[in-house]
């Protein structure tokens, strides 16, 4: 969000007393930031706080987050509070946690754990395989050997597949199953998968002590924000930094808002320290982005709230007069999606509300084009980079489609790419200089085919350009394979039986932004609109439904994906969802929310 | 934190195979011959620590990549920095492994570039594995500075932004306060002279002139001042200058008389000079004194004292020390964030004499010593310099079959009592052993004064063959020779010979072999020559042949003396003789004779050995004297006179000098 909007939202930058406890707070502290509480602003300020007076030379704070997205937010905030040309450079550190394990941990001391020192590669999933001979039938048929990248070393230096720890026995004569042997292959020649990352990095801290006190004396304070989305292994590693003399580990984050248990997120590891002795807990309970009536309806599905009062409105819309409205449905969701949006816009216009995708917003529980869900679409990781880069070239960062379309163009024509850092341009000044490449990555580049065309003929004209391309730019396909077998989809699919006539574009589309954005609640997080609408699709299954909503445990995921949709709007909140047939919406109370069926 | 140790592969003079050098804290030398890699050595240094910095005046170039025998470029040069006492904050170059080490390495390469021309790149890497990052910043905590032998000190303590006394300013001015202070002062100063009449002439001229080519248009003035009044432009503008002391004070300078009334009643006949028409004068002790000065005798004093020296004016050898105070006083300031003030000279002598070297070396010791983060390693062909800096800080080049290796004697691993004696007779002659190609030890002073003719007349010069000759005076030859010897290959850095005395029938418990100390040249000899020929070599010369053995130096032993073995040769007689009559005119008379009239040649070697013993104090000038006949027969054959009775090298001799020169043809 950008600033200018929340100063205003603020009225000024005063701050009350639990942002000023934090900023004077040292040690083991917990910040808890309920929704609107302008957290991100308050970390920057913290940060500013040490680096203004900052003069310990190659020493500095690090202030981690979980997605680029918010460590830039983070950046973009501190450089506004401060005069022209400042930036947080070295000592001090911006970037997400995974990044910052794998420079300062495992990319540049995971050496010590090899056969050979070198450093290891934090290989990509699905193109990296390595020969083995020891396979069993069973480990075929179970899906393993193609799957290699599911299988972890946990922290205890056990084997996992997925969360289960590998209990199969041993073939002949050896020591462990064929998975294991597999992996511990990998491992001794420095392949590591990102899912493992963690648990590798806290099994050579404990190994080398020296480590965690030399990242403690680098970086003397460490600052986490969005703290609630901590893996349990990552929450360890912090905690043996934090015993090797780190001077002050702070937590910034809101139980309620952890949604990416996918990716490991931990929120209990956020509670436990919220609860412990030893930490210091601020609560920062002021919301300055939303109405106190959107405050009152919400706390119902906060787990955090759940025995205490809703959050004090503070900001310029606390007193808007809008009560969140629960919008009731019949029938399909397809036939009344475009009923419900034009109700919604009309809300927006009565409230004087801008329609502007900045400013309105519809949120679904799943992905926005739920038909472009197809397993095994692509048939090759390069295809799948083209048409990335493809995407991106058009609709987003020409310096990621550089990237995606570099990484494709490599692994066809010079080598196998193995690692997530790629650090292709070493490889490539071995036969050309890295100018030359470019040039001829910039070729195939300007000739990808516009992503709007349906995706079979993108992947024809994209055969062809390709074809085209390579003999223009002197490169080839290197091994036995063709460009057919390359650039190449699924032919058909069950469920979706026509998904070859939908455009690229949407099966990269998150968002799909026209006079109001429509989005996946996963891509509002951190957002704010005046007015948003929660699309509930569905009536039974995983999911969202009118019965999860009003009975629903607190503490499950899938509550707080709901919790942190209805916290985006400053005015108007609108939930709609099918009627049900009792008539009871326990947690929408009349008092609190305006009916109305369509 | 200190450079511990450096590795170069495929740079310049060193080959795949590489160099590695080994580093102390404190003052370190890297010494040896011509063209031995020395200044490659400190420019890699250079390279190492400011490639990946901003600021470069070296760049790794072309022409420094290796060129094998076959004239074939290597296509990849390294090199392997490794540091010690490095803080664990530096954590792109620190080494969890041994937690107070670090290292950096870097590797050059050229790529084509599409337009055809070839580029030099690199990578570089902190710590043990490729890949890991190694930024700017960790650089900052390293402050590399570098004087060089071609250098032009002058320009670099002349007025500029980037002058050492700029450098200097900055780190001692680090509070803005006292930053606002001086440009507050120069503000002052600044308008004082603008209100000077002719400053303002000056400046009104120009904006008359300004004004009337403008017309109407940019209605712009200019202002003309000392200085621009900010603080980057008043360290820019410092100039050191030379204060003379001793001024020169003529007799019609108007106080000559109450000055020299001063100075004696004051009792300071130390500050000045007599001299012809006047005396020179130390004004600034003078001033110092506190003795009541007349205010007119100041002033006039303070005048002559503006006579000084701009740098121009001075000599190059005193430039070189203005600059290297300058940066060593950079260097001894503590500055935040530095851990590594590292100061690479090339022959620290150029243009000092002996003893200012010396002062010099007592310098970079003091300022070691004061402060442990100031590491200074130079390069250097001085003698006096290597004398005094201690055996283990010497890293020595040296080239072999047409490599360059790299000894640092402190892998020598002499025990103390060794060191201790080999510091104490390294002296300024000693040490040219260091830069020689071959070395011959000998034990005292008549092999010293002969050998180098005696090389000769076999046409064997020392200076030809770079060859320099350690008279150890005794027998002390095992530290040299440990110090001399390459543990890995079993090979001296450079050839290598011993001559010494084998010393046979000393031993008294051996009755039929020992031979009394008291005999003189007139006694019985009845047995004496049975004696040597059974006599076995002393105790002392088998530990030395023992010790030989192992490793690659000649030992060559006199078989009972050099007198001895100089006397067994008939052409040599008479000279001997002739030698011996010149200090003994009586007494030598009476060895002619007996000499004359022994039958065989031992016994008449046996006559002169004795003699020489019993006299050994005029040893010297004996061989002073023989050594002037060899070298009259030298400069005689060298102009195709025939010399009659030439003059026989012993063959132990001989041997040990084609050892060190070029085998006999």
């Amino acid at each position: 969000m950008p600033l200018q909007k929340r100063r205003n939202s603020r009225g000024n930058t005063r701050f009350d007393r639990g942002e000023n406890n934090f900023l004077t707070a040292e040690g083991k502290v917990v910040l808890c930031a309920c929704p609107g509480s302008g957290k991100t602003y308050v970390v920057a300020q913290k940060l500013l706080k040490h680096v203004k007076s900052w003069n310990r030379p190659h020493q500095g704070v690090a202030v981690l987050s979980f997605t680029n997205v918010a460590s830039d937010e983070i950046g973009k905030q501190t450089k506004e509070l401060m005069p022209g040309g400042f930036e947080i450079a070295y000592p001090h550190y911006i970037g997400t946690l995974d990044s910052f394990i794998n420079k300062y941990i495992l990319l540049r001391f995971g050496y010590l754990m090899l056969k050979d020192p070198r450093r290891p590669t934090i290989a990509i999933k699905d193109v990296f395989t390595i020969p083995y001979n020891s396979w069993r039938h069973e480990c075929r048929r179970k899906g393993c050997v193609e799957n290699i990248h599911d299988f972890r070393w946990g922290m205890d230096g056990r084997l996992y597949h997925r969360k289960t720890l590998v209990e199969c026995p041993p073939n002949n004569n050896r020591k462990h199953p064929p998975c294991y042997e597999c992996k511990q292959t990998l491992l001794k020649k420095g392949f590591i998968f990102q899912s493992e990352v963690s648990a590798l990095a806290y099994l050579l801290l404990i190994k080398y002590p020296e480590i965690a006190k030399a990242i403690a004396t680098r970086f003397p304070i460490i600052l986490l924000d969005e703290a609630q989305d901590t893996s349990i292994e990552q929450m360890a590693i912090l905690d043996l930094i934090c015993d090797n003399g780190l001077e002050s580990m702070l937590l910034v984050g809101d139980p309620d808002q952890s949604i990416y248990e996918w990716r490991n997120a931990t929120p209990e590891c956020f509670i436990e320290k919220r609860d412990h002795v030893e930490w210091m807990t601020l609560p920062l309970t002021a919301n300055f982005r939303s109405s106190q009536l959107i405050c009152n309806a919400t706390k119902a599905f906060s787990k955090t709230l759940e025995n205490g009062e809703p959050s004090t409105a503070k900001g310029s819309n606390a007193d808007y007069r809008q009560k969140p409205l629960l919008l009731l449905y019949d029938g399909s969701i397809d036939n009344v999606k475009s009923k419900i949006t034009t109700r919604f816009l009309e809300l927006c216009h009565a409230n004087n509300i801008v329609t502007a995708s900045d400013n309105v917003a519809v949120v679904t529980r799943s992905r926005i084009h739920l038909d472009t869900e197809i397993p095994g679409l692509w048939k090759s990781k390069e295809v799948e980079f083209f048409a990335q880069s493809a995407f991106e070239w058009f609709a987003g960062s020409r310096k990621k489609a550089y990237t995606l379309c570099e990484k494709a163009l490599y692994s066809i024509c010079i080598g196998e790419i193995r690692d997530i850092e790629i650090s292709i341009d070493v490889d490539i000044e071995t036969t050309m200089s890295y100018e030359l490449w470019r040039s001829k990555v910039i070729e195939l580049l300007i000739r990808l085919p516009n992503p709007n065309q349906p995706i079979n003929t993108w992947i024809a004209t994209m055969k062809t350009a390709t074809t085209q391309t390579l003999s223009c730019i002197e490169l080839s396909v290197r091994d036995s394979r063709t460009l057919d077998d390359i650039i190449k989809i699924k032919n058909r699919d069950q469920k979706n039986p026509n998904f070859k006539s939908i455009p690229l574009l949407k099966f990269f589309e998150s968002k799909n932004i026209t006079n109001h954005t429509l989005s996946s609640i996963h891509g509002v997080k951190g957002e704010t609109y005046d007015a948003l609408l929660l699309l509930v699709e569905s009536t039974r299954g995983n999911t969202l439904t009118p019965s999860f909503f009003n009975t629903g445990d607190l503490a499950t995921e899938l509550m707080r994906i709901a919790y942190v949709a209805m916290t985006r709007p400053r005015k108007l909140l609108v939930v709609a969802m099918p009627q049900v047939k009792n008539g009871k919406y326990e947690r929408f109370p009349k008092d609190k929310w305006d009916y109305e069926s369509l | 934190m200190f450079l511990k140790r450096i590795i170069l592969k495929n740079f310049r003079a060193f080959d795949e195979t590489g160099i590695d050098l080994v580093f102390n804290k404190g003052v370190n030398a890297i010494i040896g011959e011509n063209n031995s890699g020395k200044s490659a050595l400190i420019d890699a240094i250079r390279i190492a620590f400011s490639t990946i910095t901003y600021n470069k005046d070296i760049y790794f170039s072309k022409a420094d990549f290796h060129v094998n025998h076959c004239g074939h470029r290597a296509d990849t040069a390294q090199i392997d920095v490794y540091l010690d006492d490095v803080p664990n904050n530096l954590i792109e170059i620190w080494n969890p492994e041994e937690p107070l080490t670090g290292e950096f390495h870097l590797l050059f390469y050229t790529v084509i570039t599409p337009s055809g021309s070839e580029k030099v790149k690199y990578r570089a890497w902190g710590g043990k594995t490729e890949g890991n990052p190694l930024s700017s910043e960790t650089f900052d905590a390293m402050n590399v500075a570098f004087l060089g032998a071609l250098r032009d000190a002058e320009s670099e303590m002349r007025p500029s932004r980037t002058s050492k006394l700029a450098r200097l300013l900055n780190t001692i001015t680090t509070d803005e306060e006292t930053k606002t202070v001086l440009v507050s002062e120069l503000l002052k100063a600044n308008k004082a002279i603008l209100e000077m009449e002719p400053i303002k002439k000056t400046k009104d001229v120009i904006n008359v002139n300004l004004s009337d080519i403008e017309q109407e248009l940019l209605h712009q003035q200019i202002d003309i001042g000392l200085v621009d009044p900010k603080f980057d432009s008043i360290a820019a503008a410092l100039r050191p200058w030379i204060v003379l002391r001793w001024h020169f004070i003529s007799t019609d300078f108007p106080h000559y008389d109450l000055l020299m009334e001063m100075c004696r009643s004051h009792n300071l006949s130390k500050i000045y000079q007599d001299a012809e028409a006047g005396i020179y004068f130390d004004i600034n002790k003078f001033l110092q004194t506190g003795i009541e000065i007349d205010p007119d005798l100041k002033a006039s004093l303070l005048a002559l004292m503006n006579h000084s020296f701009e740098l121009y004016q001075n000599g190059l050898g005193y430039n070189n020390l203005l600059f290297m105070s300058a940066v060593l006083g950079d260097m001894s300031l503590e500055k935040v964030g530095v851990s590594l003030n590292l100061f690479a000279i090339e022959e620290p002598e150029a243009h000092l004499h002996p003893q200012l070297q010396e002062l010099i070396h007592n310098f970079f010791e003091r300022k070691y010593n004061d402060l442990s983060s100031i590491q200074v390693i130079y390069t250097s062909h001085s003698p006096t310099l290597v004398s005094r800096i201690g055996i283990n800080a010497i890293n020595l080049l040296h080239e072999d079959s047409h490599t360059v290796h790299c000894y640092p004697l402190t892998n020598a691993h002499l025990e103390p009592d060794e060191q201790d004696y080999l510091e104490k007779y390294l002296d300024v002659t000693k040490s040219q052993m260091f830069f020689a190609k071959g070395v011959v030890f000998v034990e005292g002073i008549s092999e010293a004064i002969l050998l180098p003719e005696m090389a000769r007349s076999i046409n064997r010069s020392f200076d030809k063959y770079a060859v320099e000759m350690v008279n150890v005076d005794g027998t002390s030859f095992k530290p040299f020779a440990k110090l001399l010897t390459l543990p890995a290959d079993i090979k001296c850095f450079a050839k290598t010979s011993i001559i010494t005395d084998d010393d046979r029938c000393t031993d008294k418990s051996h009755h039929e072999t020992y031979i009394p100390k008291d005999l003189d040249f007139d006694d019985d000899l009845t047995d004496l020559h049975e004696k040597l020929k059974r006599g076995l070599p002393s105790a002392r010369f088998n530990n030395i042949q023992s010790l030989c053995s192992n490793i690659n130096i000649e030992l060559c032993g006199a078989k009972k003396t050099l007198e001895y073995e100089l006397a067994l040769h008939a052409n040599n007689i008479p000279h001997i003789l002739e030698a011996i009559a010149n200090e003994f005119p009586e007494v030598g008379l009476s060895l002619k004779t007996l000499v004359e009239n022994e039958s065989t040649i031992e016994n008449k070697a046996i006559r002169i050995w004795l003699f020489i013993r019993a006299r050994s104090t005029s040893k010297g000038q004996v061989a002073q004297a023989l050594s002037r006949v060899i070298k009259e027969q030298n400069e005689d054959k060298s102009k195709g006179i025939e010399v009659i009775n030439p003059f026989c090298v012993p063959t132990y001799i001989a041997k040990a000098i084609y050892a060190v020169t070029e085998a006999e043809e």
